[in-house]
């Protein structure tokens, strides 16, 4: 089971003692092969975000108004009382799509590894979204979703 | 579609089914009948649901085979099986003590029970981990179901307070336990606790400067960058103990346990602090036990903390709630104490305490339940000591029981606290410890003057007047009554217990070994 997350060529390599242990480093190099895609998609996101702010500010067309610079907020105004009650629903619907977006996350990366993964793999996947749907139905009948 | 294995974990699928189906029938009978009252009804299938559960897990006759099922990620041994039983066993007694304390406080809602369910099943989980993620994930299910378990009581602020308190702080916990695991992963390359045991076993990390010979230092350099592991052992040890609200993470157990209402705090208090107590062996004792010459002395500073603060803290205390979460605090120090030494005994000695921390807990806290104050302001929940002035006289028995379960947990001599108190002491000296020894036996003589203190307010108070109670029902007084003989009975036969403890480690060394 270990054995398989060694790199073949250095795990070779571990019989012949002294001479390895100054060129390779097993920790450093399980770091570059886990982390270093993470470190990329880092980079990437920061970028891309970057070039998105900064092109949509210098190429769009602008034609400044109040209307348009004013903060904008869903349904509330921005700029009251602090004390103004506000109405919980909005979280609510808020929390209920973070939960169907979580289920996206699990089904894509889920359908990527779809033709290595065993009938319990398969099954799992199916019952968690036979049980996410129980959820949806609870949530109907006790009104959650009911905005008015 | 499941092979044959893997029906092994059918309790724990049952009690999944039931849940979603308990979640279904509530929710279109409290619908559709112009929202009907079915928090009993269910109270009571929730009962029946776990009594099978129960059945279902003695039935299993593979009971200590070292099983690992689901890409072994869960392991089926005796520990877990045994601690399973254990939980499943305090939580039938938890739910009907409960039951009363919910009607007069007006809780109507049916999901309490199911949460309670599902807090249940996710500490079943925790019991028989074996992944780093099986851990994080059902940690996280018993601990959801906390959360809103504290916020249950909607029209109270400090309910609602209790539960974003605890969300907060669990959240971060549960984040250093992820960190820690990232690391983990990122040294060894698994989140597997056998093959983490695999892979660190024999990895002696002091031996190379006795020795100096190339092979251990080989070992060392090559497979493990041994400051990194302890790095995040510290982490996944810290997010642990803020679980079980030990010393220097004890803050949030106080305002907590104060603030939501009494029945969630009593499977706060009760409940979770085996299953915990049981993902730490496997962590630390299990897989890094070549590790426990770095995460002891950890261990016993926390250890010595916990203890110093649970019994000084105590002696403030005005509300009775908040004086049962201190002591909670320091039976952690005692328990983790026993933990430190790493030994056999060591391991026995903790498992009998925290068996008999759980009975102890389960005594006083259904007592402490079925107080109901003859106020006209019913709701009051939270009781000062003064309220238990004079209970001698307006309940005699139910004070003799309450003194007498007060003094088992103190652990005086003729009680069955006693015994196991002075055995966590004695397998420190064992150890070695004696400083530590000498320090914990101090703290609980200090202890035990507020565990007193309450005696003499019911007993030898000098006042006229004392508070009224309710009457308690006569089937639950019957269940107080079992509780309290059982706790009698197990200072006449303690034999029970230790060796119930005794064949839980064997089996658990010999799977190290």
């Amino acid at each position: 089971m270990i054995s398989s997350i060694f790199p073949s060529k250095n795990f070779f390599c571990l019989n012949k003692l002294s001479v390895c242990s100054d060129s390779f480093h097993l920790n450093t190099s399980l770091f570059y092969n886990e982390y270093s895609v993470i470190l990329t998609f880092l980079f990437i996101a920061t970028i891309l975000s970057v070039i998105i702010i900064l092109f949509s500010y210098i190429l769009a067309v602008q034609n400044p108004e109040t209307e348009k610079l004013s903060t904008y907020e869903c349904g509330f105004e921005p700029y009251e009382d602090a004390r103004h009650t506000f109405d919980v629903k909005f979280y609510l619907v808020a929390i209920l799509f973070i939960v169907f977006d979580i289920e996206t996350m699990f089904l894509i990366p889920w359908t990527n590894v779809l033709g290595q993964l065993d009938l319990v793999g398969f099954w799992s996947m199916i019952d968690f979204m036979f049980e996410l749907s129980i959820g949806y139905v609870y949530i109907y009948c006790i009104g959650a979703l009911d905005i008015h | 579609m499941l092979i044959f294995k893997e029906i092994q974990l059918l309790p724990e699928i049952f009690l999944g089914i039931s849940i979603i189906y308990l979640i279904i029938h509530g929710t279109f009978i409290s619908v559709n009948n112009k929202y009907l009252l079915i928090q009993n009804s269910i109270l009571y299938l929730s009962i029946l649901i776990i009594a099978m559960f129960c059945f279902l897990l003695l039935n299993n006759s593979i009971e200590y085979n070292n099983f690992q099922i689901f890409n072994n990620t869960i392991i089926l041994d005796y520990l877990s099986f045994s601690s399973k039983a254990w939980i499943a066993l305090i939580s039938i007694f938890c739910f009907l003590m409960v039951q009363r304390y919910l009607a007069v406080q007006k809780i109507n809602y049916f999901e309490y029970s199911v949460l309670i369910l599902f807090a249940l099943l996710g500490i079943f989980f925790i019991c028989s981990s074996n992944d780093l993620i099986t851990a994080y994930l059902s940690i996280e299910l018993q601990s959801l179901s906390f959360y809103i378990m504290a916020a249950m009581k909607k029209d109270s602020a400090f309910s609602a307070d209790a539960g974003l308190k605890y969300f907060i702080l669990g959240a971060f916990s549960s984040s250093l336990f992820l960190f820690g695991s990232s690391i983990l992963y990122g040294v060894s390359g698994t989140t597997n606790f056998e093959d983490l045991k695999n892979l660190f076993f024999l990895t002696y990390l002091e031996y190379e400067s006795i020795y100096g010979v190339d092979n251990y230092s080989f070992v060392k350099h090559v497979f493990i960058d041994g400051g990194l592991i302890q790095f995040a052992l510290v982490f996944i040890f810290v997010s642990l103990l803020f679980k079980l609200a030990v010393a220097p993470f004890h803050l949030w157990s106080l305002d907590i346990y104060e603030g939501s209402p009494s029945s969630s705090t009593f499977f706060f208090a009760v409940v979770p602090k085996l299953a915990i107590f049981i993902l730490i062996i496997r962590i630390f004792y299990s897989s890094f036990f070549e590790y426990s010459i770095k995460w002891r002395y950890y261990i016993v500073v926390v250890a010595m903390l916990t203890v110093i603060v649970g019994s000084f803290g105590g002696l403030e205390q005005k509300k009775l709630k908040s004086l049962l979460a201190y002591s909670s605090i320091s039976h952690m120090g005692y328990t983790l104490i026993a933990f430190s030494t790493g030994t056999f005994e060591g391991m026995q000695s903790m498992l009998c305490y925290l068996f008999l921390y759980m009975i102890a807990g389960l005594c006083i806290w259904s007592i402490f339940l079925l107080l109901q104050l003859k106020y006209k302001y019913s709701k009051k929940q939270n009781k000062d000591l003064t309220d238990l002035n004079l209970l001698s006289k307006s309940n005699n028995i139910l004070a003799l029981f309450f003194s007498t379960v007060l003094l088992s947990i103190a652990g005086l001599p003729p009680m069955v606290g006693f015994l196991v108190k002075i055995g966590i002491f004695l397998v420190s000296i064992e150890a070695s410890m004696y400083f530590v020894a000498i320090l914990s036996i101090l703290c609980s003589v200090i202890s035990t003057f507020y565990y007193i203190r309450i005696v003499k307010i019911m007993y030898f108070e000098n006042s006229v007047a004392g508070k009224l109670y309710y009457p308690i029902q006569s089937n639950i007084s019957i269940l107080v009554v079992c509780l309290f003989y059982f706790l009698l009975f197990l200072f006449v036969n303690p034999t029970l217990i230790y060796l119930f403890s005794y064949k839980i480690t064997l089996l658990l060394t010999m799977t190290v070994v």
